[in-house]
């Protein structure tokens, strides 16, 4: 800041207008970042005007708009069911959402529900700071899924092999929570805490797993000495309540207690509660936030909910103080003759209550003994409250087309997966997480706020990345094996060897069966040969290269080679390349004269070994001056030269491909192993020995890349931009040089207007005659 | 111009119609955009303030010296007889008192928060606009903003399409 006065304001409005600030680019923002945050705050805003829905559109503001209220309690917009449901029996199992908000804040509940392509069903275990925690204990090691439902993104990583041997210990809750602070960073921050009990040991455990370092820590242990507690807890399936910076679930023994695990010092305690004995373990209980940061619990008995507040008074003493307590059959008008109310779930930010009763939900707010009713849709008997920021999804890329075919995805009912879109189509990746866990984190594809939902429709393949209709599938490796396996084939800064791909058409010859069947002989360590005949390959016509494509992926094949008989294209041969899996460029040639490796008789000896670097000699001008032959040249260069090495064994050196240009449209190649004579001297005589195949090929179709992809597929890492004028040196640090051209004062012109220096002589003469009324008044 | 009064140092804030104000320079702290120009030694001569007039300022200035001594000093002595919670309800009815303006003070009050940088008060005063616009109509909006709706019908159409439920 300059000192002296302050920075001229943007927008200087002397005499500014009613609207102003609704007005102000830069005030606008400010204003409707405080919109209430309701599902259909910002929809209903972007109908205002083209400018408000620019605005509320816009990614940044969303984000804002989120991070502003997620500080705040963010409002109760539904619940989730606590297992997964598979609504009818072949379709997949599906994690269900109810929204609980009257409309126009109802949001579909398709747009936040889950499914899952393999059967297993998974257990929700809580939901907190809109995150949603899944356990999937169906396969062979116990899951753990953390999903952030307004983007979609999620997290998934196994537990740890210490606690996870189910025979000693067994996992019974758990608990999620976005680490403070950071509330709308991308990828979301947070931390996992999963508490379980060891039965031999009598003992319960606690152990944490925090995104940041993408790790388990040690499991916490606390011994119960309570043989009744350690039978009893299986019950323990309510979710947790955090509580100041502790989370704590009810353990439901012949005694009550909660287990307390503290986040801050990592300390797992179980604390006994003053509740009345009961033996069958049927009573509903759960820790709760009070005024001042303290404990407190509440608890249902039949038709009464009482709140008990803990007190620690200054020696230390914790006694307990029963407060308020709400009887429900007067506030929620209940016949006492009936079934007493169930609790299903408790929300601790919004302090509300789910019960149910026979006919509906009742949302009870417990400070204000606000109640509101739902009616009952399926059979819940415990539900997780959702709490967060959501504005619908606006807008997203900008098309009205691809708005529409979002929308249409949303309005479709189950076998739904979430999918997040990315900016950028090529930035998804897989990427390995903690320990023997491998999971796809869809943060790496830097995703946008708007999540969509897309149809999942291959089985083996989630989909990541839809921009523009274009959908990118990525693989999702299941094991060690399958990880190393998609490793293999994914981009690298230095790529392996090609691999060529050859394949038949529907009617192959003799001679190109032989030719095929030489190729792949050549080739045998980098090639991948179908056996089979492909009738809807058709290389040069569009749409027929769909299928060559696709081969090219499943093999992670480069190069191609494609062998067809056709009474106008004899003996047929197309080389082809491909970049990203796309149809690169080809050459089609027919195969003349030819004479395959079995005819040559030969020294065995000097048979070329496998794998060995050839050399190539092309022969004719022909080579240098027609483009078809410019094109085969490069061609056959990148289907045979192998591996790109640095440094090469001279006695290994041991082949030769020699290609003749005998007429502008054909080629002679021979295939020669290098024999080495003593010459007398260092360097030793060469003579070629014909050791087969050799062809001629006539050059018929080529199809060139164009330009743009040229140009793509050319692009090489690059070097670091060379920085001028800046040097670095460990004393004075960095420095710069700028230019400063002669200013020439002495040669500039005095301006013409002199407009300032009337207004000036103006204002003087005002504050004159001001000054003078000034002292006019007074007498 | 930064005098010393009775231990505690003042500054003097001017607005562009030639009115000057002389504030503590704990409440003129309360405006991150004043606390960084003090930091940076910029304060010792009279503080212009442009694009604020004096009315605006002045009620900026009330603002600012109610809400100073609940986080300072006296906030602390006060304390002891009354309890936080009560004074923070106070200071919340004494709130809802000052925001009674017409809306062209309101919003003359917004960018003057927005431009000294007054938290508080620019939550206060956005606030209450939005409160003042959420329960509206559409239509009752667009008039309040003296706006046209430039929305084509059929672009109005695909809007309502893309979430319909946000609109039921």
């Amino acid at each position: 800041m300059t000192c002296g006065g302050l920075p001229i304001s943007p927008a200087p409005a002397p005499m500014p207008t009613v609207a102003a600030p609704l007005e102000d680019e830069n005030l606008l923002p400010e204003i409707l970042v405080r919109l209430a945050p309701l599902p259909s705050a910002l929809p209903r805003a972007s109908l205002v005007c083209k400018r408000w829905r620019r605005l509320v559109s816009d990614r940044r503001f969303v984000r804002r708009f989120r991070a502003h209220h997620l500080r705040s309690p963010p409002p109760l917009i539904g619940f989730f069911e606590e297992v997964t449901r598979e609504p009818s029996p072949d379709s997949p199992s599906s994690l269900f959402f109810t929204p609980i908000l009257d409309p126009p804040n109802r949001v579909p509940v398709s747009r936040f529900s889950l499914s899952f392509r393999n059967g297993d069903g998974r257990t929700i275990l809580g939901c907190r700071d809109g995150l949603v925690l899944l356990v999937d204990a169906g396969g062979a090691e116990i899951e753990v899924l953390v999903w952030d439902p307004v983007t979609g993104d999620q997290h998934r990583f196994v537990v740890p092999p210490v606690i996870d041997e189910r025979q000693v210990v067994e996992i019974l809750n758990g608990a999620v929570l976005r680490t403070a602070g950071i509330l709308d960073d991308r990828p979301f921050r947070f931390q996992v805490v999963l508490a379980g009990i060891d039965r031999p040991n009598k003992r319960l455990f606690a152990c944490v797993y925090s995104s940041e370092a993408g790790k388990w820590g040690d499991p916490i242990w606390v011994s119960v000495d309570s043989e009744s507690n350690v039978r009893t807890t299986v019950s323990m399936r309510v979710s947790s309540t955090l509580v100041g910076n502790s989370l704590y679930w009810s353990l439901n023994g012949d005694t009550a207690a909660v287990l307390q695990f503290d986040l801050g010092t990592q300390r797992l305690a179980v604390i006994p509660l003053p509740l009345d004995k009961c033996s069958d373990g049927s009573r509903s209980f759960r820790a709760m936030p009070v005024d001042g940061g303290g404990l407190g619990i509440l608890e249902l008995l039949d038709f009464n909910i009482q709140l008990w507040k803990r007190e620690i008074d200054r020696a230390g003493v914790v006694s307990w103080v029963l407060g308020k307590t709400i009887e429900l059959d007067q506030l929620l008008c209940l016949d006492k003759r009936g079934m007493s109310p169930m609790m299903l779930g408790y929300c601790e930010v919004n302090n509300v209550v789910f019960l149910r009763t026979v006919f509906s939900i009742f949302l009870v707010q417990l400070e204000s003994l606000k109640f509101s009713k739902l009616p009952i849709q399926a059979s819940y008997f415990l539900v997780h409250p959702f709490t967060s920021v959501y504005t619908a999804d606006m807008g997203i890329g900008g098309g009205p087309d691809e708005a529409k075919l979002l929308c249409n995805a949303m309005h479709k009912p189950p076998l739904l997966h979430s999918v997040t879109r990315s900016q950028s189509c090529c930035n998804g990746h897989c990427s390995a997480k903690s320990g023997r866990s491998v999971g796809i984190t869809q943060e790496n594809a830097r995703p946008s706020p708007d999540a969509a939902i897309v149809e999942d429709m291959c089985p083996d393949f989630e989909l990541l990345d839809c921009q523009m209709g274009k959908m990118v599938a990525i693989r999702v490796p299941r094991n060690m094996r399958a990880k190393r396996e998609l490793l293999k084939h994914a981009p690298k800064l230095v790529e392996n060897g090609k691999k060529m791909l050859i394949l038949h058409g529907t009617k192959t010859s003799a001679v190109l069966n032989d030719v095929l069947a030489d190729l792949f002989h050549l080739k045998r360590d980098h090639a991948v040969k179908y056996t089979k005949k492909n009738d809807n390959i058709r290389p040069f016509e569009s749409g027929g290269e769909t299928s060559l494509e696709f081969f090219s992926l499943k093999s992670d094949c480069s190069l191609l080679v494609y062998g067809s008989h056709s009474k106008k294209r004899p003996n047929n041969l197309v080389l082809g390349r491909t970049y990203d899996h796309h149809i690169y460029d080809l050459v089609e040639v027919g195969v003349e004269n030819y004479k395959s490796i079995e005819s040559y008789a030969y020294d065995k000896k000097l048979a070329p070994k496998l794998g060995t670097k050839p050399f190539f000699a092309f022969i004719g001008e022909h080579f240098e001056s027609v483009d078809e032959l410019k094109h085969l040249k490069e061609m056959l260069l990148d289907h045979f030269k192998g591996e790109v090495v640095e440094n090469l064994n001279l006695a290994g050196v041991d082949r030769i491909f020699v290609c003749t240009a005998i007429s502008p449209t054909t080629v002679y190649m021979m295939h020669c192993a290098l024999r080495l004579k003593r010459s007398g001297t260092s360097i030793p005589r060469m003579e070629l020995v014909e050791v087969g195949p050799s062809m001629d090929l006539v050059v018929r179709r080529h199809q060139r890349p164009s330009e743009s992809l040229q140009k793509e597929a050319m692009k090489a890492p690059g070097h670091a931009k060379k920085v001028k004028n800046v040097t670095n040196n460990p004393v004075d640090g960095k420095e710069g040089r700028i230019y400063i051209p002669d200013q020439e004062v002495s040669k500039l012109t005095l301006t013409s207007d002199i407009k300032g220096l009337k207004r000036e002589r103006r204002e003087a003469k005002k504050n004159k005659e001001h000054s003078k009324k000034q002292k006019v008044n007074p007498e | 111009m930064a005098t010393r009064e009775a231990g505690k140092k003042m500054i003097m804030l001017k607005s562009p119609d030639g009115m000057e104000f002389e504030v503590e320079e704990a409440v003129a702290m309360e405006s991150q955009t004043i606390r960084k120009m003090i930091e940076d030694d910029c304060a010792d001569t009279a503080i212009l303030i442009p694009n604020i007039n004096s009315k605006i300022l002045s009620r900026v200035i009330e603002y600012c010296n109610k809400h100073v001594p609940t986080t300072g000093a006296t906030g602390a002595a006060a304390s002891d007889t009354v309890a936080p919670a009560a004074l923070a309800e106070d200071l919340k009815i004494w709130d809802a008192e000052f925001i009674k303006v017409n809306r062209a003070t309101r919003f003359n009050l917004i960018q003057a928060a927005s431009y000294l940088n007054i938290k508080g008060l620019l939550d206060l005063t956005s606030q209450t606009t939005i409160d003042t616009i959420s329960d509206n109509s559409l239509e009752e909006i667009r008039s309040f903003l003296s706006t046209k709706n430039d929305y084509l019908p059929e672009e109005e159409q695909t809007i309502r399409r893309e979430n319909q439920w946000a609109f039921q």
